[in-house]
């Protein structure tokens, strides 16, 4: 009987029940994302307050510190349902992770993707949510180091990104400062965002989770 | 549970232990590198070293956070197994993330100022109100982390902690800053970092929000409805404390220089710069006089100079720059002079988003002709940078610098 439920028939539903019990039993974390992305939509184009009382320093935008916030709930969404469970299981969970991964990041992503046309400006939502599939990459590789790393390590490179290592260069006879930290800066492209997230997901599905 | 118990306890279940290095690493950016161009200047090595806050602010309230709501280790569990006053559990939790960033900070605070003692250059006493307005904003990020570990778990309290935290740090507030006041990373800034009542206030609202927050966690049985009743009141607090003082009042409270010595032109400097008051007026001066037997009387030039010129700086008063090695050798380099004789700041077109390039254009000329007349610049290199001056006598090249002086004055832009 429990060879026969471990037949390569019966593990193509297994692995998609695993995103049923993610999802199931975290309702709130999945709401709380759902509402994140309608603020991350909402916020598109708008600016926050500097970090820096220095009037070179453009006002960072308000995607930053909400793209943070997606990646943090992306991040504890997707965690082990049992701590510790996976990593004593006799079984390889890979390819249950990466269906997890894609359906949550691809699903959520995509749901918002679809609204963008409703926005003002549809490139400006399109950039948001890039970036912040940006941070949600860097939240997953960091997990790797277990949940603490993969919940900080986004608000710490984007914070410190904001508050030093500024330098500044002249570009067309333009006074240009840059931050150090590469994702923060304005002009980072489309695709590179994108591939660091595919990067998070892939490493994220590979590597067993450590837990906390 | 003893005391020495308590405290081994603490410190093998905090992550506070895992947030020193970061913010170590953090603070070490922000010093270490400015150390190694010292200058004996204070407030530029201050500022620098007070770029690693936002990240100890946010560090903060993530591992209170975490601490707090941790199942095995936190708010319930202290209460639960070692039952003691509520205000022993509650410092219990608040003190190791507090100290994890507070240490670093004070640690790079104190290199900074040890730093400046030893380069012959002067601490600033006024410099105490930031340091308590940033002591400050890490109590208050520690403390809406224990409150978050008393209505939700972690990893969950550790997200909400950073969440509101994130929210407070870029909330704007009247004149367009963040609630949490922070200098800026340009020059010696010392104007910025000097406004006490912008900094008086941050310091009072976020004492009174950390306390509002750590109210309903004093009595043993903190519910949740009292805890948000905490959060409430200190979101209120913090507002009131933004409006308090108007935008206008924070501009027209941003100290000017006080300390001053007139002889023909008038140069003001910050309290812990007054070693450069009489070798910059000297070297302005000589500055000046040689303009003048050149063609540019005094009078083109402004008569009044300040240290850490600015938006506010009224019309017709130059900025008085300070050179990387001023304060040390005591003296103004040519750089410095130049740029102290031509910069008008008193120009709103020199904070535009754009760069103003006619006025710069004009800025450039008299800098170039007073590398000119100053031997630093020879004739040849002059002609190549300002053409239009090709075939003219010296008197009429000190006419059209006159000229140019006189529009830098209207700021003309065009």
């Amino acid at each position: 009987m429990h060879q026969h439920l471990t037949t390569r028939r019966s593990r193509v539903p297994e692995t998609f029940r695993v995103v049923g019990f993610h999802l199931r039993l975290r309702p709130w974390t999945a709401l709380c994302l759902a509402g994140c992305l309608a603020v991350l939509l909402l916020s598109a184009g708008h600016t926050v307050p500097s970090l820096q009382d220095d009037v070179r320093v453009p006002r960072p935008r308000a995607s930053l510190p909400v793209g943070c916030a997606v990646a943090s709930l992306v991040v504890l969404l997707v965690r082990p349902v049992l701590d510790g469970a996976e990593r004593l299981a006799a079984r390889d969970l890979r390819a249950a992770r990466l269906v997890l991964l894609v359906v949550v990041v691809g699903g959520a992503g995509g749901a918002a993707g679809a609204l963008t046309p409703l926005l003002a400006v549809p490139a400006v939502g399109v950039r948001c949510l890039t970036l912040a599939g940006a941070l949600v990459g860097i939240g997953l590789v960091a997990g790797v180091a277990g949940l603490f790393w993969g919940l900080a390590v986004p608000w710490l490179y984007v914070l410190s990104g904001l508050a030093f290592g500024y330098g500044s260069t002249m570009e067309h006879g333009t006074l240009t400062v840059r931050p150090w930290a590469w994702l923060v800066a304005e002009q980072v492209p489309a695709g590179a965002e994108l591939a660091v997230l595919a990067g998070g997901v892939l490493v994220a599905a590979a590597v067993r989770p450590r837990g906390t | 549970m003893s005391r020495g118990s308590r405290a081994r306890y603490l410190l093998g279940t905090s992550r506070a232990t895992l947030a020193v290095v970061p913010m170590l690493v953090a603070v070490g950016y922000a010093v270490l590198p400015s150390l190694t161009l010292w200058r004996g200047d204070w407030w530029w090595g201050f500022n620098h070293a007070l770029q690693a806050v936002p990240v100890g602010v946010v560090l903060t309230a993530f591992v209170a956070g975490w601490d707090a709501g941790a199942p095995g280790s936190g708010h319930r569990a202290l209460r639960d197994r070692a039952p003691v006053a509520g205000w022993r559990t509650h410092a219990t939790l608040l003190l190791p993330p507090f100290a994890a960033a507070a240490v670093p900070y004070l640690l790079g605070v104190l290199v900074v100022a040890v730093a400046t003692v030893t380069s012959d250059g002067v601490v600033d006493p006024t410099a105490g109100l930031v340091v308590l307005a940033h002591l400050s904003m890490f109590a208050l990020a520690a403390t809406v982390g224990v409150a978050a570990g008393g209505v939700v778990s972690s990893p969950y309290a550790a997200v909400a902690a950073t969440a509101v935290l994130g929210a407070l740090l870029f909330w704007s507030v009247p004149g367009g800053w963040s609630l949490f006041a922070f200098p800026g990373t340009a020059g010696p800034a010392v104007e910025q970092a000097a406004m006490s009542s912008r900094y008086g206030v941050t310091v009072l609202g976020l004492l009174l929000a950390a306390v509002c927050l750590t109210a309903p966690a004093l009595p043993l049985a903190a519910r949740r409805v009292t805890v948000a009743g905490g959060v409430a009141a200190a979101v209120g607090a913090l507002w009131v404390s933004s409006l308090v003082v108007s935008p206008d009042l924070y501009v027209s409270s941003g100290e000017r220089p006080t300390r001053c010595r007139t002889s023909s032109i008038t140069v003001c400097v910050y309290p812990g710069y007054d070693r450069l008051l009489r070798p910059a007026a000297d070297s302005l001066e000589r500055a000046l006089d040689v303009a003048a037997t050149h063609g540019v009387p005094r009078a083109n030039f402004p008569a009044r100079y300040e240290q850490g010129g600015n938006l506010r700086s009224p019309e017709g008063v130059g900025e008085l720059v300070v050179g990387t090695r001023s304060l040390r050798d005591r003296t103004l380099d040519a750089d410095a002079v130049v740029q102290s004789l031509t910069t008008p700041l008193w120009c709103a077109e020199m904070f535009a988003n754009l760069p103003p390039l006619p006025l710069l254009g004009r800025r450039d000329l008299v800098a170039d002709w007073l590398y000119l007349i100053g031997g630093a610049l020879p004739q040849e290199e002059f002609l190549v940078w300002h053409p239009e001056q090709q075939g003219r006598r010296p008197d009429q090249v000190a006419a059209a610098v006159r000229t140019a002086l006189a529009e830098i004055r209207t700021c003309t832009n065009t």
